[in-house]
């Protein structure tokens, strides 16, 4: 177990370090010079001053070369200093732990709600298919799926804060402005998380050891509380944690629509900005972000199967 | 390989009523007018090992089944009964049922590996037949005594295994513990030692037949193996397309098969290659017997038939009814003993 986890520790650590290196070449991508740039930004005057680029360049460090540079930047970035954004002058580093913490809080609320609904409905409707409740979990699923959260949000907003008035309309102020962002999120992963879950469950029930589990002496509810769920929860472990690293770059559409100061406004505003540090930064938190989630995915799903800590170990 | 010798415990006649008694069973596949099992007679009595003996499809795995109400969804009992102890098991409700299994009446079955789930450790699976739910320290050293009573080495680490840390030979032991841990009366295998190593059927059996004198248990044994019929069962039935053809006491229809499927399966088990160099088969398929409605549905591929032509009209238009031949001996053949013995083999 503790091999499977320094493994995949090792490999976190290299995909990190490509990963630096791409969001290092985020500006170089951009067409023309940083150093331009930054001062068109404070400016907005298209004639610079070709002394103060120059002094500027030297200042930045871009008259080096270019793996002194990203080794440089790595340092710093290393450190925690991400650099400053152009269009805030905050601290990159600050601006975006602010902003993901947000996104964290919207996503994990989402996803934890959708997976509170999918796990039982998708198991109870494998377990009588073709069943009154599994018709009905097919139609809610294609229903999800195809509302989108640009006409679930305004809506909701209308229901419930301009019709009811029990839910703020918009901001980012306590758990009450938590529900109706979190809602709309959550709609297409709770579609798709029933989906896997009651194709996986109606595999697992038809799993051999369902069977044995009954000649024991359990129920078929038992067997399926105690041998089946757990099997059946593998597949969705791996779609919650796609899900969770897609969610933490921010939705756009309902963080707009709600005023949410999160991942999503962030990366909006930079792109806007053209601010690159705060690009950059975002960029390295995200795929980073990602990256460990995926890890910790993956030795979740060990510790739940016990079956495959050979198989990933070889 | 090596077999425990056989164990005649019916010795003295045992006057109580069967323990399993099965009449008239038919099990069909749902919105389909066929029949996998088609109107099956078994018993078992206390203490006795009945082999119930046929080839792949012919029902045996789903009679087992059948039995503990377990079938599958898309196979369905469509008629009869299933008496354990003179409690009617068909129709009992899933509730009822939950008493019975695991405590009355065990199973064991092929492929052990595949019957523990793979993310719950061993002893939580044994303990589940166990009547009175203890602390979980005396559940655990209850397990870990039902283990050692199979004779798994070292129990208390394998309780705490997975089934992937079990070799085949181990997890059928471990299936073995979990089927005693609610002290039956009658077990059910199917097949139990066919996914073993040769040297580990031995040892599993071997341990079947010391439980099974142990606790005067029950034991109905499924197999298509008929050196462990001779080896291990008292009585055998064998089943042929969803019917009994031929049942009595092993040792006579061992040594003097009534039936031409029977003496055909025996032929086939020898091994012993024929004049030409091949080794003996029987010819045709069993795969489309359940299809046969009229008639005995082994004649397409009985030799003795074959032999006998004057045969064939009675042969193909009426199933012969399962007559008996005394002392609990019983066929369902047309054919005189003479035509039966007739053939050369």
């Amino acid at each position: 177990m503790w091999k499977l986890v320094l493994q995949r520790l090792s490999i976190l650590v290299a995909m990190l370090l490509i990963v630096s290196v791409a969001a290092f070449a985020v500006p170089l991508m951009s067409d023309g010079d940083p150093a331009r740039t930054i001062l068109m930004s404070r400016t907005s005057d298209f004639n610079l001053d070709p002394d103060a680029v120059e002094s500027l360049r030297t200042e930045l460090g871009l008259d080096r070369t270019l793996a002194a540079q990203y080794f440089g930047w790595l340092g710093h970035a290393l450190r925690g200093d991400l650099g400053f954004s152009f269009a805030t002058r905050q601290p990159v580093l600050s601006e975006i732990a602010r902003a993901l913490a947000v996104s964290l809080t919207l996503a994990l609320t989402a996803l934890g709600w959708a997976l509170l609904v999918a796990l039982p409905l998708g198991t109870l409707a494998a377990m009588r298919p073709g069943g009154k409740l599994d018709g009905a979990t097919t139609l809610l699923i294609q229903t999800l799926v195809a509302t989108p959260e640009y006409w679930f949000a305004p809506v909701s907003v209308l229901v419930f804060s301009l019709w009811l008035g029990v839910l703020p309309s918009a901001g980012w102020q306590g758990p009450s402005s938590l529900i109706l962002p979190a809602l709309a999120l959550s709609l297409r992963p709770m579609a798709y998380f029933t989906q896997i879950t009651r194709a996986a469950m109606s595999d697992v029930l038809q799993a051999p050891y369902i069977s044995a589990a009954r000649a024991r002496g359990l129920s078929y509810n038992q067997s399926v509380l105690r041998h089946g769920l757990r099997n059946g929860s593998l597949p969705v472990i791996t779609f919650f944690a796609l899900w969770f690293a897609g969610l933490l770059g921010g939705s756009v559409v309902v963080e707009v629509i709600f005023a949410i100061p999160g991942m999503g406004r962030l990366l909006y505003d930079a792109v806007i900005n053209n601010d690159v540090p705060m690009l950059q930064g975002a960029f390295v938190a995200m795929v980073g972000l990602a990256i460990v989630i995926n890890t910790a995915a993956d030795v979740f799903y060990v510790l739940i199967n016990p079956a495959m800590r050979g198989r990933h170990a070889q | 390989m090596t077999l425990p010798t056989s164990v005649p415990t019916q010795g003295a006649k045992d006057t109580r009523a069967p323990l399993l008694e099965v009449r008239n069973l038919k099990v069909g596949i749902t919105g389909r007018n066929k029949e996998v099992v088609r109107g099956l007679d078994l018993t078992v009595g206390h203490g006795e090992v009945v082999a119930l003996v046929g080839e792949s499809g012919s029902g045996k795995s789903v009679t087992a089944l059948a039995l503990s109400q377990l079938l599958p969804p898309g196979l369905e009992i469509t008629e009869g009964s299933v008496r354990m102890g003179g409690r009617e098991l068909v129709g009992t409700s899933e509730k009822d049922l939950t008493g019975i299994r695991g405590r009355d009446l065990s199973m064991l079955f092929q492929q052990p590996q595949t019957m523990l789930d793979p993310t719950s450790r061993v002893h939580v699976q044994v303990a589940e037949p166990l009547a009175s739910k203890g602390s979980g320290r005396a559940t655990f050293a209850r397990v870990v005594d039902l283990l050692r009573g199979v004779g798994i080495p070292d129990p208390e680490a394998r309780a705490r295994a997975f089934s992937h840390e079990l070799s085949g030979g181990m997890a059928q032991r471990v299936m073995m513990a979990a089927a005693m841990a609610g002290e039956p009366r009658l077990l059910i295998a199917d097949e139990p030692t066919t996914a073993l190593d040769v040297t580990v059927q031995a040892q599993i059996l071997r341990l079947l037949r010391d439980e099974q004198r142990k606790r005067d248990l029950s034991i109905l044994l499924i197999t298509h193996d008929l050196s462990i019929v001779s080896a291990f069962s008292d009585r055998v039935c064998v089943m042929y397309a969803g019917r009994i053809v031929e049942e009595g006491p092993t040792p006579q229809i061992m040594k003097h098969p009534a039936h031409p499927y029977t003496r055909a399966l025996i032929r086939c088990s020898l091994l012993e290659p024929e004049a030409n160099g091949a080794l003996p088969s029987i010819p045709g398929s069993s795969s489309r017997a359940l299809s046969i409605l009229e008639g005995c549905r082994f004649a397409p591929r009985c030799h003795v038939m074959a032999a006998a032509p004057d045969l064939e009209s009675a042969c193909c238009a009426t199933e012969p009814a399962l007559e008996s031949k005394g002392q609990g001996w019983r066929t369902r053949c047309h054919a005189t003993d003479a035509q039966t013995h007739g053939d050369a083999a």
